[in-house]
């Protein structure tokens, strides 16, 4: 065939941008503009989004998990009985450790709340390696064993490096989640993703010598304890600045990326929602769930008016409810 | 399976006496600490460091240095202070953690030795 003959066809087709090219650009413009605010104005930006979006993105964590939780767990109950009780009892047992033990013992207690967490996600990796798609999920116990012995050397090391890893969770999420519905976007959003680390480094060059935030006000000192302000020799500036651009991703890709790919529709439409279809009174009880979280939302909202730093202890307290119901809905969609 | 029992006594005799020559099993003290101020200091900022850190002037160790030199407000204390310490309790050093460290890495290890014999073989099946 002539190339003439080729023209017309060449000139009729549409030129095409990647696909997944938009909301991959939304990732890197949410990712760059929380770092830059981070770096800028740490303490500030913090208190912001935690004032603004702490209930929110519980609340759409709450609306997804019921989307994805299905109808009737039918053989599938054990995984979800065992979730259940590590969610609700490994977060009673964090929120009531320093009330109810003296200062003296908080470190074994801490070592021995950790070393149970691990128990438990070790078992839920295991009863999920057992349903389909299946894998071999024999390397978890000594995994979980070896991370144990870690935590009974340096107690604590594991509830920081939970404060830094659990809003990357957020992402990987995100990332299951187009897997299943939208697989042609991940290439593009898997390269917005590398700026995470760029970003990472980039603050930390940049607050490496930066002095500690200055003021001694009760705000101040409660962001910097949640950011694990009282490591040795590293400057409180980088901490919180570091947690502040983690957290504030992680408030997005709940409050507006997940919800672009993963509810199926408007978050206050229950029909998505395989519990709801049951029956009438099932349908009932989920919108009062969802009711029941918009009212917590408010209840944050005016406490955070009212009392911030309390507020924000307690609800960082509590909040560790959503940072243990993300593992096992992490692992249903592995 | 008996290939397999030799690999775990293998394996935990090795772990128990790499354990044994580990540091969690030196003698521990645990220390009664106060934070005494010498020059210029504020004497509300000392009692605050008891307050809002009880389990950094309770622990001893490395993350009582960490009491001494950061507040968590940021503040430095360094000049101003005096930390003393009164050994108020102190023991062997087959402490609690010590044993659980102990437990957990010869599992660990023993456990992995057994999943990866059992990986090689289905793999080599």
């Amino acid at each position: 065939m002539p190339a003439t003959a080729l023209a017309p066809l060449l000139a009729a087709r549409p030129v095409r941008l990647p696909t997944g090219l938009p909301f991959a650009a939304g990732v890197a413009g949410l990712i760059v503009a929380s770092a830059v605010a981070a770096g800028v104005a740490p303490v500030g930006v913090s208190v912001a989004a935690v004032f603004l979006l702490a209930g929110p993105h519980n609340w759409m964590e709450a609306r997804y998990a019921l989307r994805r939780l299905p109808a009737r767990p039918g053989k599938l109950w054990p995984f979800f009985a065992l979730s259940a009780a590590g969610v609700v009892g490994l977060t009673a047992a964090f929120a009531s450790l320093p009330w109810l033990l003296p200062a003296a013992d908080l470190s074994t207690a801490y070592a021995c709340w950790n070393t149970t967490f691990l128990l438990w996600v070790a078992g839920l990796i295991v009863m999920r390696s057992r349903t389909n798609p299946r894998f071999d999920g024999g390397w978890a116990w000594p995994l979980a064993f070896a991370l144990t012995a870690g935590v009974w050397l340096v107690p604590t090391a594991l509830n920081v490096a939970l404060v830094y890893l659990h809003p990357l969770l957020a992402l990987v999420l995100l990332d299951r989640e187009l897997t299943r519905s939208r697989p042609a976007w991940r290439p593009a959003y898997r390269a917005a993703l590398l700026l995470v680390p760029v970003a990472l480094a980039a603050l930390a060059w940049h607050l490496r010598d930066a002095p500690d935030l200055p003021g001694d006000d009760p705000l101040t000192a409660a962001v910097a304890a949640d950011s694990g302000g009282w490591l040795l020799g590293v400057s409180t500036h980088l901490l919180v600045a570091v947690h502040t651009f983690l957290e504030v991703v992680h408030y997005g890709a709940w409050v507006v990326l997940i919800p672009l790919v993963g509810l199926g529709a408007a978050p206050w439409r229950t029909t998505t929602i395989p519990a709801a279809r049951r029956n009438r009174r099932w349908a009932n009880g989920v919108a009062a769930v969802l009711l029941a979280g918009l009212a917590v939302v408010v209840v944050l909202w005016v406490g955070f008016a009212l009392d911030y730093p309390l507020t924000r202890s307690l609800y960082f307290t509590a909040a560790m409810l959503h940072v243990l119901a993300e593992v096992p809905f992490l692992l249903r969609m592995v | 399976m008996k290939p397999t029992l030799a690999l775990a006594a293998l394996l935990l005799t090795a772990s128990v006496a790499a354990a044994d020559a580990a540091s969690p099993f030196e003698p521990w003290e645990r220390y009664r600490t106060r934070y005494v101020p010498i020059r210029g200091a504020d004497f509300d900022l000392c009692q605050r460091i008891d307050q809002l850190r009880p389990e950094v002037a309770a622990a001893g160790g490395g993350l009582i240095l960490a009491a001494e030199f950061r507040h968590t407000d940021g503040r430095r204390l360094d000049g101003s202070f005096r930390v003393e310490r009164q050994v108020i309790d102190k023991g062997p050093g087959y402490t609690t953690p010590a044993w659980a460290t102990l437990i957990a890495a010869i599992a660990a290890v023993v456990l992995g030795g057994l999943w990866f014999v059992r990986r090689v073989r289905a793999l080599r099946e």
